[in-house]
């Protein structure tokens, strides 16, 4: 019992959340030209409230030319219950895009978490269009006239073309028109076809449509002229220029009180065209560069005398009829010394409506290079002229030109074109055939390097401890007289020891003055002290009486033989020597006393 | 001219006369290379480097016979010790780029800013030696002005010389920086190449640990630790892993 109870339960809910829902989806006819518009229509109801968001979907094969939404709400009671109902529509009006059994696959959308899947409808689409003539205001007046109520008696696309046997390059004029009965709202343009096999320009569009009355067939019909091209054929063979493509709305006339009259839409498609090119003739003369038509070909030359350095332009002017903007520019020779730069190509075409004219005006900018006499040569120009159906060719005029020595050189290389050498392979370089096996020194490792470097560093304390002798030396004299002691005895003895050798009395004198200097500068008192102050500064001067005594006893018998001669034979004066030198050293010994 | 020439002694090798033996083997080595016999001027050149101390030409000669008998791995190796006694050696580096070029590898070098990209050639560019000579003449200019201003400048005003001092200086530091790192480089480097066909890289010293990536003949690593078998390397673009030591060789 309770499973029964669970089932139902179950049941309930669901059928409340998800039985109300339903999507549908039809169209207003399944047989239609593909001239024609469809409507196809997607419905959603359900629940009230039901909100929900949907992309219209895109079907292969068709067109949609916009999709209106409108929802409405419709509440019944039955049984008291009431039941409130929701119908959401999208209407799209659409258009099939070629012929045959076309299938709008189905529509799959999401709702609630539940999936719901329309039916596929399958169209029938034959040719032209199976809509009938709406009454429209004009064909009232001509219902008689027309015989016919199918859309494309009534408005079509006319192509007229100038010339459906031209030359390769020779350009041709095609002029659309769209003929109709009908009252036209408006014309919009559908994607440009590809015209392939041609250059295409437009040359005239028209700012508004005017209507023309014309008789056409025998029928009377407004004429609107769409456009001009113009189309260059670049292949020869047969080729066919494809036709313009519609959307025309006609109003439709009010057919009762209510009925405020409308639009509806057609599609229009107009019959390509098929033009046979015929090839040039064979051996074009020199100077051709497919230019075709009727030209006139005028040069100038802004200087013909300048300095070098100096530049001037060229100009070319190419005008007439025909396929000016898509020939090629005559080809400059080269000309030694001279530079001709890029050229700057100025077309300006004449939009007429029936024949393509323009003029080219090419212009070169000429730097001369070197002094001298140079010509630029007669250029030659060849045209295909289709109307006497041969080549004729056109020639400048020559310009010689004088280029004079001007004060900079331009350095302008005239170019060689260098190509990069080409690798062919790859390989090791070869191996190296020099039998002296060489053992590398690393320098840092070696013992000389290290020497130098400390010999360098040592001798920064030598050189400052040699500076500071030098500045005592200037700064303080008895230091320097104390140092120079020693040289001044030095000189003495020098001389004594050598007027000894030749046993001169002149050595007592020499002795006497070298140990006086020597003891003054080496006791720091003035020099030329008489030697009584030189002997007393000497007993002071130190604790050894016997040197000091052998000292005053020298000067004694120095005094002696020098103021008494003759009493000295001369035999004593190497002994005497001797003693001098004994008391040299022994002062030298000598010490300072301790402070007293 | 004269210091022309006592710097190009100074700056190439003191040539120790090879006695007859090792001389007539480099001769015959040269034939069999020149003959096409690879693998005997090979064995004849490693014999010779066997006796005699390093010689840049003798690694480029062995490199260029491994090259030829396809032993890429050991080519570079031994182009690599050519250029670690000679930066400037033209033709090993010639070789070293070409056998670069045919590893299974591509060898991804770390992307360096301009700087020290120029930085970095001056570096391998300059010979050891070279420096060392920079240093020492820098040095004795430094000691030169020192001394100048101790005994000719003490009373004088000593903008001058103390100007070009602090230059010398500065010169001094930045060639004694730069001939450090290059003297411990050349001793010191731990440079090394793959010399086995592939190596595959492990996360730690041995094989069950995770496998990194495999690596071809001719790559170029670092090694950062050693133990009984197997070395840590560190490539050129950062990775690194643990491989079998007896695939690797020392540059130096």
């Amino acid at each position: 019992m309770k499973k029964y109870c669970i089932v139902i339960l179950l049941s309930l809910i669901s059928s409340l959340i998800y039985a109300q829902i339903e999507v549908d989806a039809y169209v207003n006819k399944t047989k239609i030209g593909i001239q024609d518009t469809f409507e196809y229509v997607l419905e959603i109801s359900g629940e009230s409230g039901s909100n929900f968001k949907f992309d219209f979907p895109e079907f292969e094969n068709f067109r949609n030319y916009g999709v209106s939404t409108s929802s409405s709400t419709s509440v019944s009671i039955v049984n008291g219950k009431m039941d409130r109902k929701t119908t959401t529509t999208y209407k799209a009006t659409m258009r099939a895009l070629k012929t045959g059994k076309l299938v709008i696959p189905p529509v799959s959308l999401k709702l609630k978490g539940k999936q719901y899947t329309t039916k596929a409808i399958t169209m029938d689409v034959v040719d032209g269009s199976l809509a009938q003539v709406p009454p429209s205001a004009k064909q009232n007046n001509q219902s008689n006239q027309t015989g016919s109520n199918l859309i494309s008696d009534n408005v079509f696309i006319q192509a007229e073309i100038d010339n459906k046997n031209p030359f390769r390059n020779q350009p041709v004029i095609v002029s659309y028109y769209l003929y109709t009965k009908l009252e036209i709202s408006s014309i919009d343009f559908e994607s440009e076809p590809a015209f392939n096999g041609f250059w295409k320009e437009n040359m005239v569009i028209p700012n508004r449509f005017q209507y023309q009355s014309v008789n056409y067939n025998g029928q009377r019909f407004n004429r609107i002229f769409l456009r001009t091209i113009s189309l260059i054929p670049i292949q020869a063979g047969k080729l066919e220029i494809p036709s313009f493509n519609l959307n025309v709305s006609v109003r439709t006339q009010a057919r009762s009180f209510f009925d405020f009259g409308g639009t509806q839409n057609y599609n229009i498609t107009g019959t390509p065209l098929q033009i046979k090119v015929n090839e040039l003739p064979p051996n074009p003369p020199e100077g051709f560069n497919n230019a075709v038509g009727t030209y006139d070909l005028k040069s100038s030359i802004s200087t013909q005398e300048m300095k070098v350095g100096d530049s001037f332009t060229y100009t070319l002017e190419i005008s007439g009829t025909g396929n000016i903007e898509h020939m090629e520019i005559p080809v400059l020779p080269e000309i030694n010394h001279l530079r001709f730069y890029d050229p700057e190509v100025k077309t300006e075409m004449k939009k007429a409506a029936n024949k393509v004219t323009g003029e080219k005006i090419i212009k070169y900018l000429v730097v001369a290079q070197e002094e001298g006499d140079f010509e630029i040569p007669p250029l030659k120009f060849s045209y295909f002229d289709y109307n006497q159906k041969k080549y004729i060719t056109k020639t400048t005029k020559s310009y010689p030109i004088k280029v004079l020595p001007g004060e900079q050189q331009a350095f302008v290389m005239t170019g060689i074109s260098q190509k990069a050498i080409g690798i062919e392979g790859n390989d090791i370089a070869y191996i190296i055939n020099k039998p002296d096996i060489k053992v590398r020194i690393v320098i840092f490792d070696t013992f000389y390097f290290w020497l130098t470097v400390v010999l360098g560093l040592f001798s920064i304390p030598v050189s400052i401890l040699f500076a500071n002798e030098k500045a005592k030396l200037i700064s303080n004299e008895d230091y320097l007289r104390q140092k120079q002691a020693a040289k001044i005895l030095k000189k003495y003895l020098d001389q004594a020891a050598k007027a000894a050798q030749r046993r001169d009395m002149e050595f007592y004198v020499l002795a006497q003055n070298g140990l006086s200097s020597y003891l003054a500068d080496k006791m720091r008192i003035p020099r030329g002290s008489s030697t009584a102050e030189l002997f007393r500064e000497l007993k002071l001067y130190n604790d050894n009486e016997e040197l000091s005594e052998k000292v005053i006893n020298f000067f004694r018998k120095c005094d002696r033989i020098r103021f008494m001669p003759g009493d000295n034979s001369g035999e004593s004066v190497e002994d005497d020597y001797k003693e001098l030198r004994n008391l040299v050293v022994d002062i030298n010994k000598l010490k300072k006393r301790g402070k007293k | 001219m004269r210091l022309v020439v006592i710097l190009s002694l100074l700056l190439s090798f003191v040539t120790i006369k090879a006695d007859e033996n090792v001389l007539d083997k480099y001769n015959s080595a040269i034939t069999s290379y020149e003959n096409k016999d690879f693998s005997t001027s090979l064995s004849l050149f490693l014999e010779i480097e066997e006796t005699v101390e390093a010689d840049a030409d003798l690694y480029y000669n062995i490199g260029n016979s491994y090259f030829r008998l396809n032993q890429l791995g050991k080519a570079i190796l031994y182009y690599k010790r050519c250029l670690r006694l000679d930066p400037l050696h033209k033709y090993a580096d010639q070789n070293l780029k070409l056998a670069f070029s045919l590893r299974k590898d591509k060898q991804t070098e770390s992307e360096d800013y301009f700087i020290s990209e120029t930085f970095e050639k001056l570096y391998k560019a300059l010979p050891l030696n070279l420096l060392a000579i920079s240093v020492i003449v820098t040095f004795i200019i430094m000691i030169v002005i020192i001394n100048v201003i101790i005994l000719k400048y003490r009373y004088r005003d000593k903008t001058h010389p103390v100007f070009f001092l602090i230059i010398i200086i500065t010169i001094l530091l930045l060639l004694s920086i730069l001939s450090y790192i290059k003297w411990k480089d050349f001793h010191y480097s731990s440079e090394a190449v793959l010399i086995g066909d592939t190596a595959i890289s492990y996360s730690g010293p041995g094989e069950d640990y995770t496998r990194l990536f495999t690596i071809h003949e001719g790559m170029v690593f670092i090694i950062e630790k050693e133990n009984e078998e197997w070395i840590q390397i560190k490539l050129e673009n950062g990775l690194g892993g643990w491989i079998k030591n007896t695939l690797a060789e020392r540059v130096h």
